[in-house]
């Protein structure tokens, strides 16, 4: 390959030489407890290309060798005061002294050497090493997918990917003490994010590694290093995996968290709806009963409106007979009037009558009560008499019982005349009265009256019954009869004529 | 053989004396012993009070048309000289009345009545020549004329008597002596004159005294000692207590201080203190004699029972009835030896001569001290007693009857008058009478009147149905339609025998109802005045309608009625008056109750209108006794139900169809009846209210005018919103539109509170209508089990009952009224005949 192109081609796509020279800073730490072992150190790169790693060791003290078969390159690096030769590789090391070099490194040029060449040259790299010296080779990291097949493939003399277990495995192999991989030149944001995309898994893993092998030194010489090759860095294809499968993972997890919740609102809505059909359905259901209830309303509406049609006729009938009734009455009113006026004369006169009669009937009281108190009057006379009698005849018993008797025999003689006398009065008294009673009873009219007065004093009535047991008291209104024949049967009518004429009524006493 | 016994002497003074009691006693024994003869009572008007107690008296042993009364037209003491021209006249009825009762024998139970008392009986006067039988008690006044016949008035009254007498066909005497006295002094033949002696009560026999008995007897009479007895039934002179006190004053010492002497009786006042002084002249010591006064038959009783000896020492006796009571009761007598009483005690040692005190007063002794004289004596007079019995006295008056008229013509072979002529003879009589006095035209009246009462006929008895209230204006109320039908049926179909007389009072009289009855059977119209009625013993009241607004003018007439012998009866529609006087306006009550207490001082039976109203009506009658002596028989009839056949109503107004129709539009309930607070109106519309509050249509159709008290109701009814829809309120209407509405009707309801009968009812079930009830006896006795019933006052109880009725209704199983029994008119109004004619009773309330 031209020399001048390789040059071209490495600025393009390996980068610039700042950039691999601030990549190349990693190596530095690693190797400076060599300095104290080795004071003249030096550090021969083979394969040194434009002398980014010659430049760097030069500025931190160290001595650098640079080999090259590019001739452009060589003369690039010897103007900028770098110490670099057009040089086999594998013939310069062997041209070389056991044991007298510090580092050995060989920046991206393991892949550029066929297989059995890279043997030899780990093992002449191991024979030059000092002991504790370190050998290191970067190369292309396969484990990056899109490094191991396809940007590895962009330098046509590149042969082949070189896993870091066969490199490492071969410099163990050559008998260096121990190795250590470094990932390399990832991109520092991937490193420390949480997330990665798919791309990223397959291009981001450390797109370079390198081996760093030591040779053999006495165990205190090595203690110097062991921190320093414990380093875990860069980043794997595992761990990208991984990262991007937790990744989608959180992310299904999240899915189908969020799928659930959608679920279970689905299922809400599922019952929702159900509710609300339900709930139409009691609406369609009421509804019709509405309808039905409607229905009968209106039918009966409209009975109502024809039996109200149907009254409503009759009342205008009747109305317009009322009006003609009322017009027909008219005339009728007059005669009313007149006969009105009659009416209330004769009111008047019934009045007048009525007041008469009042009058009239005053008067009678006013008698009434006069004869009432005569009345009294004799009652108690009476009651007075016979009260008399009854406490003189106790009296009389009394007396005659008592032996006294016979002492007041002559007092009692008067005493019995007295009482003779007294019976001869009496008898008298009652003579008279007996004789007016029969008088009274020959006067129907009277006896009538005085009757029906005495029914109100039945104690005088009965005293006077008493003196004449004779005498039979009786109102005849249980006949209803009268002086008129009219108040006969018309069997009685024709008796009394009958009767009439016999006893020549009327003529004679 | 028909014997008409006068019992005048039961009524008259009499009845209280001697007289009364031995003719009531004579006239039951005869009824007993009459074999196959039939007997009549005729009884006076003049005395109604005593008529009553009479008939209770004779009640079962004669038939109630066996006692018979006759008229008088007026006062006819003989004491009173202007009574003369009645009394002739008097006399003269009676014995037309007599005569019309076709009797065989007429028997006069007292003939010495009449001088002060309206006794008529008259023999001679005789213008029908029935044998006539007289009691003869004694002769007493005759034979002793200066101390009785003193008196010139009554001298002449007693010869006329005396006349009478032995113008007799027969004379019963009281006893032996009697019988001999009038052979002897009126010149009678020996076969006309018979003797039947006399008898005491049953009552009158020994009794075991108790202590306690005896005690209290003799110490309400303040008897201390042993006692002799003298019971003389009144203190004439004749009877001699005079002479009685001085016998025992001269009784050994030792016999006065043992005795006290007794004397019993109604004693007036002059008696009394002539024996008391009589007494203390002979020195009678305070205690020995003792005057009891009115002693009572069970007490007097007693006395016979425990006295050591009785005493009868009257100078002279027609009989000498208390010596028969004393030796009946088992007491040791002695007494006069004079007219009548030697019969009694037969035996000559138990004699003594009354005016002898010291032979009264041998007797006495021997009767007080003589052991053997006075076991032999008692057991003598024991046997002498059982020869007197009512019965035997009254055989022998049957046997004097039956000889008498062997002898004498029967009654069918006599020269019997038809009445025509009888009563010709009567007028030409009256017409002959002369006396001072003429008569006036008042006693004309009544003679007429009390003439045509007594021409009484067996064969025309009159139904007298009293429709006043219907004359004077028929009210469509449910009682107004009864009495309607009632009559109706009556006068197309009279029971045998009867002729239905409609009645009415018009505020003066009762008069035949002719132009009513003309116009009630659209006969034609004679537009004459109504006829005054006529009355007569035989016929019968009926008081058909309510009219209780009457009963002051007519109770008196009532009264006389029943005096006459006419059989009182009254419908009674229900008493809801007396128990519910809420129901009806202020002071209806009053009238009602008055009412009520009137008929049934003076029906001979009620008539209720159903079984119900029948007990209430007894019920009624228990607590409130009416003054009566006679039972007051309570009966029941059915009413009957054939709208068509009760002399209906017609008439339709304008808009019949169109109501018709407007009830038809849902199913119609039915009320009949006025609107009165008790038919339950309210509750009935509160509860259809409630109804159609929850949506029940239906219809209630009330048929009925508004009452009395209902203002509200009617307001209620009147402004109802339903009015006119639902409920309808149709007033007044014909039995004709009834009937339609009751065809066109779902239900009769009757809610009423209180009913005598429901005669809806009968009318719904005659329409096959079905019922809804209330649970009241009388519905359920009418109505049974095919009817629904409610109860409560409550509109929820009836509404419940609705509406499973109308469950039920739909299903077809409401009880249907189609097997309610119920009566035509026809058969209504023939079980009030049987109840009134056949005496077909319930329940007869039974006199204390």
């Amino acid at each position: 390959m031209e020399d001048e192109f390789y040059l071209k081609f490495q600025d393009k796509f390996r980068g610039t030489r700042e950039t691999i020279k601030e990549r190349l800073k990693i190596y530095l730490p690693i190797i400076e407890p060599l300095k104290g072992l080795y004071p003249a150190g030096v550090i021969l790169d083979l394969g040194c290309g434009r002398g980014e790693w010659l430049e760097l060791v030069k500025e931190n003290g160290w001595q650098g060798v640079g080999i090259d078969k590019n001739s452009s390159m060589i003369d690039f690096c010897n103007a900028a005061g770098l110490n670099a030769t057009k040089e086999d590789a594998l013939i310069y090391l062997r041209s070389l002294a056991s044991d007298s070099v510090n580092v050995v490194t060989g920046f991206h040029i393991a892949e550029h050497l066929p297989f059995e060449l890279l043997i030899e040259l780990i093992k002449e790299a191991n024979r030059v090493l000092l002991p504790g010296g370190f050998l290191i080779l970067e190369t292309p990291n396969p484990e990056n997918i899109t490094v191991g097949t396809a940007s590895f493939y962009l330098d046509p003399t590149h042969i082949n990917p070189i896993p870091a277990q066969l490199l490492s495995f071969l410099m163990e192999y050559q008998g260096f003490f121990r190795t250590a991989a470094l990932r390399l030149q990832e991109s520092p944001e991937l490193v420390s994010s949480k997330t990665t995309q798919l791309f990223n898994v397959l291009a981001g893993v450390s797109p370079d590694y390198a081996i760093v092998a030591q040779k053999l030194a006495p165990p205190e010489s090595l203690a110097l290093f062991d921190d320093l090759l414990n380093n875990d860095t860069g980043l794997t294809l595992e761990t990208l995996a991984q990262r991007y499968d937790s990744q989608t993972e959180a992310v299904t997890h999240q899915f189908s968290s969020q799928l659930g919740s959608i679920r279970t609102e689905l299922n809400e809505l599922g019952s929702l709806q159900s509710n609300i059909q339900s709930g139409l359905n009691d609406g369609r259901i009421y509804l019709q009963g509405l309808n039905v209830s409607m229905e009968k309303i209106l039918a009966e509406q409209s009975n109502f409106k024809d039996s109200l049609a149907a009254e409503l006729a009759d009342m205008k009938v009747s109305i317009d007979g009322m009006r003609s009734d009322i017009k027909s009455l008219e005339p009728v009113d007059e005669k009313l009037e007149a006969d009105l006026d009659i009416v209330r004369m004769d009111l008047q006169g019934l009045r007048t009558d009525l007041e008469n009669l009042r009058a009239e009937r005053e008067d009678l009281r006013v008698k009434l009560n006069q004869a009432r108190s005569d009345h009294e009057a004799a009652e108690s006379r009476f009651t007075q008499a016979d009260s008399d009698r009854d406490s003189l005849k106790a009296e009389l018993q009394h007396v005659y019982h008592s032996r006294s008797m016979r002492m007041t025999r002559p007092l009692r003689a008067i005493f019995g005349w007295g009482r003779v006398l007294r019976d001869r009065i009496k008898k008298k008294i009652n003579k008279g009265l007996q004789w007016s009673i029969i008088e009274v009873t020959k006067r129907p009219r009277l006896k009538t009256k005085i009757l029906s007065l005495l029914s109100h004093f039945p104690g005088t009535k009965q005293r006077l019954k008493n003196l004449t047991p004779n005498v039979k008291f009786e109102i005849s209104s249980s006949d209803f009869l009268s002086e008129e024949p009219s108040t006969l049967s018309l069997r009685g009518r024709q008796i009394y004529n009958d009767l009439l004429r016999v006893t020549n009524h009327g003529k004679g006493g | 053989m028909r014997i008409v016994i006068d019992l005048q002497a039961c009524q008259s003074e009499s009845r209280f004396r001697g007289i009364g009691r031995y003719s009531m006693s004579l006239t039951k024994a005869i009824i007993r012993n009459s074999n196959h003869h039939e007997i009549f009572i005729a009884l006076s008007d003049r005395f109604p009070e005593t008529i009553s107690s009479i008939r209770n008296d004779f009640e079962g042993l004669v038939p109630r048309d066996h006692l018979v009364t006759f008229a008088l037209p007026g006062e006819v003491a003989e004491q009173n000289s202007a009574n003369a021209w009645r009394r002739r006249t008097s006399e003269l009825v009676r014995e037309y009345f007599m005569e019309g009762l076709k009797p065989d024998i007429v028997h006069v139970s007292s003939l010495f009545e009449g001088w002060d008392q309206d006794v008529i009986s008259s023999i001679g006067s005789n213008n029908y020549d029935i044998p006539i039988s007289v009691t003869l008690y004694d002769l007493i006044p005759l034979m002793n004329q200066e101390t009785y016949l003193s008196n010139q008035e009554i001298r002449k009254y007693y010869f006329n008597k005396i006349q009478s007498l032995k113008n007799a066909n027969l004379l019963l005497a009281i006893s032996n002596y009697t019988r001999q006295e009038a052979i002897s002094n009126l010149g009678l033949k020996a076969d006309n004159v018979i003797n039947i002696s006399s008898a005491v009560d049953s009552r009158f026999q020994p009794r075991n005294i108790s202590q306690q008995e005896r005690q209290n007897l003799l110490d309400r009479y303040n008897i201390s000692k042993p006692f002799i007895l003298c019971s003389p039934g009144g203190f004439d002179e004749r009877k001699n207590i005079t002479g009685l006190l001085t016998a025992f004053r001269s009784l050994p010492e030792k016999i006065q201080q043992k005795y006290q002497l007794i004397i019993t009786g109604k004693i007036h006042y002059d008696p009394c203190a002539r024996i008391i002084n009589h007494a203390k002249g002979l020195g009678l010591e305070e205690g020995e004699l003792i005057l009891t006064d009115y002693v009572e038959d069970n007490e007097l009783i007693t006395l016979y029972n425990l006295c050591d000896l009785f005493v009868l020492p009257s100078l002279f006796e027609g009989f000498g009835l208390p010596v028969l009571e004393a030796i009946s009761c088992g007491a040791i007598a002695i007494a006069s030896d004079t007219t009548s009483l030697p019969e009694i005690i037969s035996r000559k040692d138990a004699l003594f001569d009354p005016t002898n005190p010291d032979e009264i007063a041998a007797v006495m002794n021997k009767a007080l001290a003589d052991e053997g004289f006075r076991q032999d004596l008692r057991e003598h007079e024991h046997e002498q007693s059982k020869k007197f019995s009512w019965d035997i006295s009254g055989k022998t008056a049957i046997t004097a009857f039956e000889s008498l008229i062997s002898t004498k013509p029967k009654a069918n072979s006599r020269k019997l008058l038809n009445n025509k002529s009888s009563y010709q003879k009567l007028i030409s009589s009256i017409g002959r009478i002369d006396t001072n006095k003429k008569p006036t035209n008042l006693d004309l009246i009544r003679t007429a009147n009390c003439i045509a009462i007594n021409s009484s006929s067996l064969q025309n008895r009159q139904i007298l149905v009293d429709i006043s209230v219907l004359v004077h204006g028929d009210a469509k109320s449910g009682i107004q339609r009864v009495v309607r039908s009632v009559l109706l049926e009556l006068l197309k179909a009279p029971p045998i025998g009867y002729t239905i007389n409609p009645i009415y009072f018009d505020d003066h009289c009762y008069r035949y109802a002719k132009n009513f009855i003309n116009d009630f059977l659209e006969l034609e119209h004679t537009s004459v005045i109504d006829d005054v009625v006529n009355i007569s013993c035989c016929d019968i009241y009926l008081g058909l309608d309510l009219s209780a607004h009457l009963t002051e003018a007519i109770h008196n007439y009532l009264v006389r009625l029943n005096a006459l012998g006419i059989k009182i009866y009254f419908i009674v529609y229900d008493i809801l008056l007396a128990h519910h006087p809420e129901w009806w306006p202020e002071g209806t009550s009053k009238i009602f109750t008055r009412w009520l207490k009137s008929i049934t001082e003076v029906a001979t039976g009620l008539v209720c209108i159903s079984r119900s109203v029948a007990v209430e009506v007894r019920d009624w009658v228990n607590a409130h006794p009416p003054e009566r002596a006679e039972q007051l028989p309570v009966g029941f009839f059915h009413l009957g139900a054939d709208i068509e056949n009760s002399a209906p109503t017609v008439g339709l107004p304008e808009n019949a169809d169109e109501i018709l129709n407007a009830m038809n539009l849902k199913p119609g309930f039915l009320m009949v009846g006025t609107i009165e607070p008790r038919k339950g109106h309210a509750q009935v519309i509160s509860s259809f209210e409630s109804l159609w509050n929850q949506g029940t249509y239906i219809n209630l159709v009330i048929v009925g005018k508004r009452g009395w008290m209902v203002e509200q109701l009617v307001d209620r009814i009147s402004s109802h919103p339903m009015l006119g829809k639902h409920l309808f309120w149709l007033e007044g209407i014909s039995d004709e539109f009834l009937v339609k509405i009751y065809n066109n009707s779902k239900a009769v309801i009757m809610a009423s509170e209180g009913e005598g009968f429901g005669l809806p009812i009968i009318e719904a079930a005659s329409h096959n209508t079905p019922l809804i009830l209330r649970d009241l006896p009388v519905f359920k006795e009418i109505a049974g089990d095919n009817a629904t019933y409610f109860s409560g006052l409550e509109p929820e109880s009836l509404a419940s009952v609705i509406v499973q009725w109308l469950d039920q209704d739909r299903l077809g199983v409401v009880p249907s009224s189609d097997k309610i029994e119920f009566l035509s008119w026809g058969q209504s109004v023939s079980q009030l005949m049987d109840v009134i004619i056949n005496q077909q009773w319930l329940l007869t309330r039974k006199r204390d």
